[in-house]
């Protein structure tokens, strides 16, 4: 038999009989052995592991300066040679979610399996990330025996090393990434038993919850477009010939800008598109039936517009990741920005 | 008087290539003389040589296009793959021959210049290592075409070539079973059943764009097609023919007649529901009115079938989910209940937005995993193919050499994923 593992479990002032928020400017400080709700926790934890030592702060202190708490909160865990950090359960207490998140965060980057419980509102559960298991919690500590045998069960498991499942199968709270697994039930079985359940109108769960999307408020009109600089940005894949910058045509992550100053017009032979997801034919032939750059000189000519930005911002969207577009789209407004353009026009695919 | 198909088995789990067509237990020893003779009568191919692979052989196959299943119509009023080797004449009744669980795989090259979307893109087989479930047939005893083409064919004329002369050859090996007795026989009939059991449509999305993205129905593009109805067993007899050529987007014209709906839907037939048909109909429409006018046109055609729900299967990416969503949202508003399968874009593990694009009304989804899995494919004893071949990227590997690729470089992994039972979850 292996010695037991040991678990440093975090807390807050409150729980471990400091006071109330009166003493919430307490500074981090730890304990040996379990404290408050640890009693608890260690008995739970039962043969395999023994709660060593408890670490704990005061919550407004540590919401000031959550840098620093948590750097001094991880000093203190590894002082007792964890095997496994517990922090909370935090239920939906706001300040000391946070903590909770910040102390695992830390102690994972140092290497220690952690483990968080707290309920899915708290704001301390998005701050947890990616790399922390976060097991459900009540709103108040009434839930607290039910969410330290929660967090007891899939932290010993994490502390082993043992594989995680999904978050449907061991647990946990939804942390916002997939992967994939192999089905109980073929696709189409699945299919055809949801649509059943759906027509009989009981209750069916779907695979995809899709996020809400951020979603953008467009800017103000421009007052006189006379007046305005226009650029012309496209993820249509448009490069000069030899494509320099190496766009891919699918999962692309390039962008430049290229240029056409002097240029009137975009004649055969000035810019190719390497996009990989449309019939490309004509573009090549004509590449201002992608840029107009030739309406756009005209426009500019008669006046209707200041000015055409010289430079085009290109990269290919064909199969982009949506996180690398977002990025591409923030650089891209930086820099015309800074270049004093007041609008674009995007010619997509 | 409904339409009433048997289809008469003839498992193939291996295939020799010699000098005589011979079946016995399982396997196949195909005439390559024949065969050749029989795909340069048109005088519009270089040459074509036989190779093949069974599952588990330490073989990748390279520059794949298709993979045919061999279909022989015993009797009924068409021939196989109607349109392609006969009239158009209405396929699923009588009696179809098939060497079963076997494909004539097309292997090949273009000679012409490629541009955009109207270009070949790599197609890799593993018929063994961690690949194996990110493409299909690597599950089916493979007789693999390798075909020449002329010096001076175009990449369509070229592409009309290989397709013709893949489905004559898997058509002719079918053939020779005529006057044989299958193993098994399945019936296929969508008799009447119960009118209190829920009907259900399959709605199958399918892929047209240009010349090296399309697909065929009776021998013609969808490329000006309005969703129609079709009877499954057309489907089985071969009225459907893929022919795009998007890496991971393909749907083999072997799926079109093997679509695991179709099968799922006709084991419940007259057990918890009553199978209402099938609508095809194709993605990637050219702008948003036709998009519109397309998932209104399935919505309705559903309700003329008075279905009660609908599932949805999608071939395609982008562009195409938009079709794909607009015609869920349609089949909701009209009052069909809706379920898609889809493959989600967030790449595993990333937290990505995992669609293109999606309407509120599609809450019931089936997922069939994600795309972007990195994979180790092992170095192998035999290419079948060329050896050199050059991804999408333009990063050329040598594939008798182990190398790492992303899943959705695998041929047809879209569908793989489905007929493997993947599903992304929560972690």
């Amino acid at each position: 038999m292996s010695a037991k593992l040991r678990v440093v479990h975090y807390l807050n002032q409150f729980f471990v009989g400091v006071g109330g928020e009166e003493k919430s400017d307490h500074p981090v400080s730890s304990l040996p052995g379990p404290v408050g709700p640890g009693v608890l926790l260690d008995k739970i934890l039962g043969e395999d592991a023994q709660v060593v030592g408890t670490v704990f702060a005061g919550d407004g202190l540590f919401a000031e300066n959550e840098e620093a708490c948590a750097k001094e909160a991880l000093a203190r865990i590894l002082e007792f040679a964890p095997d496994l950090v517990i922090a909370g359960p935090a239920f939906n207490a706001g300040r000391f979610g946070l903590a909770c998140a910040a102390v695992c965060r830390a102690a994972h980057e140092a290497g220690v399996p952690v483990v968080t419980a707290m309920h899915p509102e708290n704001p301390g559960f998005p701050a947890a990330g990616t790399s922390v298991h976060t097991v459900p919690a009540a709103d108040s500590a009434v839930g607290m025996e039910e969410a330290l045998e929660a967090a007891a069960r899939l932290g010993l498991r994490i502390a082993r090393g043992e594989e995680i499942g999904s978050a449907e199968d061991e647990d946990y709270l939804p942390r916002g990434i997939r992967y994939n697994e192999i089905a109980e039930l073929p696709t189409s079985r699945r299919a055809v038993d949801m649509v059943l359940r759906k027509i009989r109108g009981e209750p069916y769960q779907t695979e995809l919850d899709v996020p809400a999307l951020e979603e953008i408020a467009p800017p103000e009109p421009i007052p006189d477009l006379k007046k305005a600089r226009i650029a012309i940005v496209s993820e249509g894949g448009m490069v000069p010939p030899g494509n320099p910058d190496r766009f891919s045509g699918s999962r692309n992550g390039n962008w430049a800008a290229y240029s056409f100053e002097g240029k009137d017009a975009l004649p055969n032979g000035t810019f190719i598109s390497i996009h990989g997801g449309f019939n490309t034919v004509f573009v090549n032939e004509e590449p201002d039936r992608m840029l107009a750059v030739d309406a756009f000189r005209r426009l500019e000519g008669e006046g209707e517009i200041a000015e055409l930005h010289d430079d085009f911002l290109s990269t290919c969207g064909n199969g982009g990741a949506f996180s690398e577009m977002d990025g591409i789209g923030r650089a891209w407004a930086a820099k015309l920005k800074k270049s004093g353009v007041e609008g674009v026009v995007l010619p997509a695919t | 008087m409904s339409m009433r198909l048997e289809m008469g088995l003839f498992p193939v789990s291996k295939i020799i290539v010699g000098k005589r067509f011979a079946y016995k237990d399982e396997t196949l020893t195909v005439d390559a003389d024949e065969l050749r003779k029989l795909a340069l009568e048109e005088g519009d191919l270089k040459d074509v040589r036989f190779d093949a692979a069974a599952p588990g052989d330490s073989v990748r196959i390279t520059n794949v296009l298709d993979a045919v299943e061999p279909l022989y119509k015993v009797s009924g009023r068409s021939c196989a793959y109607p349109g392609f080797l006969g009239p158009a004449k209405t396929a699923g009744e009588g009696r179809t021959h098939k060497l079963a669980g076997m494909c004539v795989v097309s292997s090949t090259h273009f000679l012409g210049p490629m541009t955009g979307i109207m270009s070949f893109r790599e197609g890799i087989i593993d018929m063994c290592g961690p690949g194996a479930v990110h493409c299909t047939n690597s599950e089916t005893a493979n007789l693999v075409a390798c075909y020449e083409p002329l010096d001076n064919a175009s990449n369509e004329a070229h592409d009309d070539a290989v397709r013709l002369a893949t489905l004559k050859i898997a058509s002719r090996l079918a053939e020779r079973t005529k006057d044989m007795e299958p193993v098994r026989v399945e019936t296929f009939e969508l008799g009447d059943v119960d009118p209190a059991l829920p009907r259900v449509v399959y709605v199958d999305q399918v892929m047209h764009q240009a010349s090296m993205v399309q697909t065929f129905m009776y021998g013609k593009n969808l490329g000006d097609s309005l969703p129609t109805l079709i009877h499954p067993n057309e489907m089985l007899d071969g009225a459907v023919v893929g022919a795009n050529y998007k890496t991971q987007q393909k749907a083999p014209t072997y799926l079109h007649c093997n679509k695991p709906l179709i099968y799922e839907l006709y084991r419940r037939h007259g057990v918890d529901l009553d199978f209402a048909g099938m609508i095809i109909t194709r993605g990637h429409h050219d702008n948003q009115a036709l998009k519109e006018r397309s998932a209104q046109y399935v919505a309705k055609l559903a309700t003329l079938l008075k279905a009660d729900g609908a599932v949805l299967a999608f071939e395609g990416g982008g562009n195409s989910t938009v079709d794909y969503w607009l015609t869920v949202q349609a089949l909701e508003q009209m009052g069909v209940r809706a379920v898609p399968i889809i493959y989600e874009v967030g790449r595993p593990g990333t937290g990505e937005f995992p669609l293109v694009f999606h309407v509120p009304e599609a809450d019931a989804i089936v997922s069939k995993g994600m795309q972007g899995e990195r994979i180790a494919a092992p170095a192998v004893e035999r290419v079948i193919g060329s050896e050199v071949v050059e991804f999408y990227n333009g990063k050329s590997v040598n594939t008798r050499e182990a190398f790492t690729l992303i899943d959705s470089d695998y041929y047809a992994s879209e569908w793989a994923k489905d007929i493997n039972n993947m599903v992304g979850k929560d972690y």
